[in-house]
């Protein structure tokens, strides 16, 4: 029994010292393997390190002064420092450009970084030339006694992008601010989603008062029913709006004009998500415009006094030549009842009177153009009936050759009076070309650039011009001067009474026009007459147009 | 008695004007423009004085009145200015101008036969 535990006890030994030799083995074996494993790591670290340096990611290890222990190759070159000159033992913070001050701040820092033993992470400014710098990333972080890492990352772009948005911001924000413009941009309900400050600034409110709100909710701010309108219509119909002209009469912008512009702007599904708006303030044009306005209305009636004098001073002169024999004949009749030819000074007297009822009857127009109503006349169509008239009653001669506007052409006058005019300036070229000549119609419409001759402001622009030019006898200087006066004639055996033309520039007068001759003797005439055009009824035709659009999108 | 060159240019005033003279024992030739005076001034030197009127149907009575450029007189005929007035021919304008030529009166129209057979008078002295 004795020998069969003995066996037992030296297989169970054996056993065991197998077991730990195996174990023993395989215990070396997996060092072996940890090693490897270990010494690929390093490896892979190596590698990533290398990586690491040709990024822009670079690395140094410095001591508890800053000097610096190892640089990585990406550092020099991030930092421009040169490999040459060997940066070991260098205080990193003294190896730019900057300022001493800035050297010494960095020192500071870098002093209360390591006492506290801290990591620290921040952007480091970089000086590498005059006005050239770089911006990193810099973190430092504790590694061991008298060792801290020290990692930079290069944002220059970055900054410097972010740095010039600013500007561009800036400068976009000051233009804003100082040009003459009020700019918004709205919800297409009317909130306000960004303003100018100079809108702040006049509705006397910071700007955080009026984002959000919409304009009714501002009790300042009081715009017209046309500028909600012309809001509304912009949205409703996505058309920009352009330089509609507006003025506010009330609340903090009162008394001041503005050219409005509307532009809506839709998001990338194309429906309509902000408006933008801007407002160009027109108020000191408006003002100067309006004296300018008063100025030649002043200029106008100075006009019409003037033609009224004229035709007083005309008329005081016929009737006193009219008058003057009947005194000489009634004194002689007083003087003796019985003188001979008694019956002759009689109808010398008769005569007179007659001529004088003839003369006021003649005169009775002249001051028709001061009552008659005006209306708006198309003049291309007056024009056109006219030369067909003319042209049938003066068969045998040649028609007149006409230039007019395919298009109709308002201007406001009296039809009848303005169909005188006409007929009057067409008979004298008529006269004036009985022994041959052509006679021409122009209509046309002028803008600024050709003004009437005289008083070049007296007619706001722009204004039609009606021309009738003939190429007949002309008239020399003298006769240009006195012929639109009352009771001036060139026309032989009575056949005109002077009083033509003066009546023809009374009515153009009482339009606000003007009329003007420019002839030479022998060399034909030609008149102008200069009047004001009915300024577009455009705005109203816009408001039609919305007034329309918004019912069509209420119904 | 006077022998008077009267310049006017409507017919039934220079008739009245005639009328009156002639009744006074005048003697008048009429003429109508420049060009029929001047014409009858070089023709006959007889005259003691013309009667003008300043407006002859857009001529200027008066410039055949007016001195020359070197001062000297035109025609040395005593003058009468008759005028009825009209645009730029106000009373002042047409005095004035009446007294650069040296006219002996002015009358504005209608005028008395005395005023008239007066300015002749002052005219012939």
């Amino acid at each position: 029994m004795l020998n069969v535990s003995f066996l037992l006890a030296f297989i169970l030994a054996t056993l065991l010292g197998l077991a730990l030799f195996a174990i023993g083995f395989s215990l070396g074996l997996m060092m072996k393997w940890l090693r490897a494993q270990e010494l690929a790591k390093t490896e892979t670290v190596l590698d990533l390190f290398s990586v690491i340096d040709h990024s822009n990611v670079g690395y140094a290890i410095a001591d508890d002064e800053g000097r610096l222990i190892y640089t990585s190759n990406s550092f020099l070159s991030m930092a421009c420092l040169s490999k040459e000159n060997n940066m070991l033992n260098k205080h990193w913070f003294r190896l730019d450009l900057a300022s001493d001050g800035l050297k010494a701040r960095r020192q500071a820092e870098w002093k209360q970084v390591v006492r506290a033993r801290k990591n620290w992470h921040g952007i480091l400014r970089w000086k590498i030339g005059p006005r050239r710098r770089k911006f990193f990333e810099a973190t430092l972080k504790y590694m061991a006694p008298n060792r801290w890492a020290f990692i930079i990352q290069d944002r220059s772009l970055q900054i410097e992008s972010r740095r010039q948005m600013a500007n561009q911001e800036a400068l976009t924000h000051f233009l804003l601010n100082n040009l003459p413009l009020i700019v918004t941009l709205q919800h297409p309900d009317g909130r306000f989603l960004f303003v100018t400050e100079n809108f702040a600034e006049r509705l006397g409110l910071p700007i955080s008062e009026i984002l959000g709100k919409r304009p009714a909710e501002i009790p300042t701010f009081v715009v017209t029913e046309r500028v909600q309108q012309l809001f509304a219509h912009a949205v409703i119909s996505g058309q920009p709006l352009n330089a509609a002209a507006i003025e506010i009469t009330e609340g903090a912008f009162k008394d001041t004009h503005w050219l409005y512009y509307i532009t809506p702007l839709v998001d990338s599904e194309g429906y309509i998500d902000r408006v933008l708006t801007v407002s160009v303030e027109m108020t000191d044009k408006v003002r100067l415009q309006q004296e300018r306005q008063a100025f030649a209305d002043k200029l106008i009636e100075l006009q019409k006094i003037e033609a009224m004098n004229r035709f007083a001073a005309g008329l005081a002169h016929e009737v006193s030549n009219i008058i003057h024999p009947v005194g000489v004949y009634a004194r002689a009749l007083v003087e003796n009842p019985d003188i001979e030819k008694r019956q002759t000074y009689l109808r010398q007297i008769n005569q007179a009177i007659l001529a004088a009822g003839e003369l006021l009857h003649k005169t009775k127009d002249m001051t028709k153009p001061y009552s008659e109503p005006v209306d708006n006349v198309d003049i291309v169509a007056l024009a056109r009936d006219l030369l067909e008239l003319i042209n049938d009653l003066n068969r045998g001669r040649d028609p007149i050759r006409s230039t007019l506007p395919e298009k109709s052409v308002f201007v406001r006058a009296s039809k009848t009076g303005l169909r005188q005019v006409l007929l009057n300036l067409i008979n004298n070229a008529l006269d004036a070309t009985e022994q041959g000549g052509a006679i021409y119609l122009e209509i046309g419409e002028a803008e600024e650039a050709e003004s009437p001759p005289d008083e070049p402001f007296a007619i706001p622009c722009p204004y039609i011009f009606i021309r009738v030019r003939d190429e007949g006898i002309g008239m020399d200087q003298d006769v240009q001067e006195q012929i639109f006066d009352t009771f001036f004639t060139t026309k032989k055996d009575n056949m005109g009474t002077g009083l033509g033309l003066a009546f023809v520039r009374n009515l153009i007068a009482s339009w606000d026009g003007q009329i003007n001759i420019k002839s030479e003797l022998g060399d034909g005439a030609s008149f102008t007459v200069w009047l004001p055009k009915i300024s577009k009824a455009l705005e109203n035709g816009v408001m039609e147009e919305l007034d329309g659009k918004l019912a069509v999108n209420r119904g | 008695m006077a022998n008077l060159l009267l310049i006017e240019d409507d017919p039934a005033v220079a008739e009245s004007i005639i009328f009156v003279l002639e009744n006074n024992n005048h003697q008048a030739t009429h003429v109508s423009n420049l060009e029929q005076a001047t014409h009858s001034i070089h023709q006959d030197n007889h005259f003691d004085a013309a009667i003008v009127d300043v407006w002859l149907s857009g001529e200027d009575g008066l410039s055949l009145f007016q001195r020359n450029e070197d001062g000297s007189e035109k025609t040395n005929l005593p003058l009468i200015v008759i005028s009825g007035g009209g645009p730029g021919r106000t009373l002042e304008a047409v005095t004035a101008r009446a007294d650069a030529c040296g006219a002996v009166t002015v009358l504005y129209k209608p005028f008395s036969d005395e005023d008239l057979l007066g300015a002749i008078a002052k005219a012939i002295e």
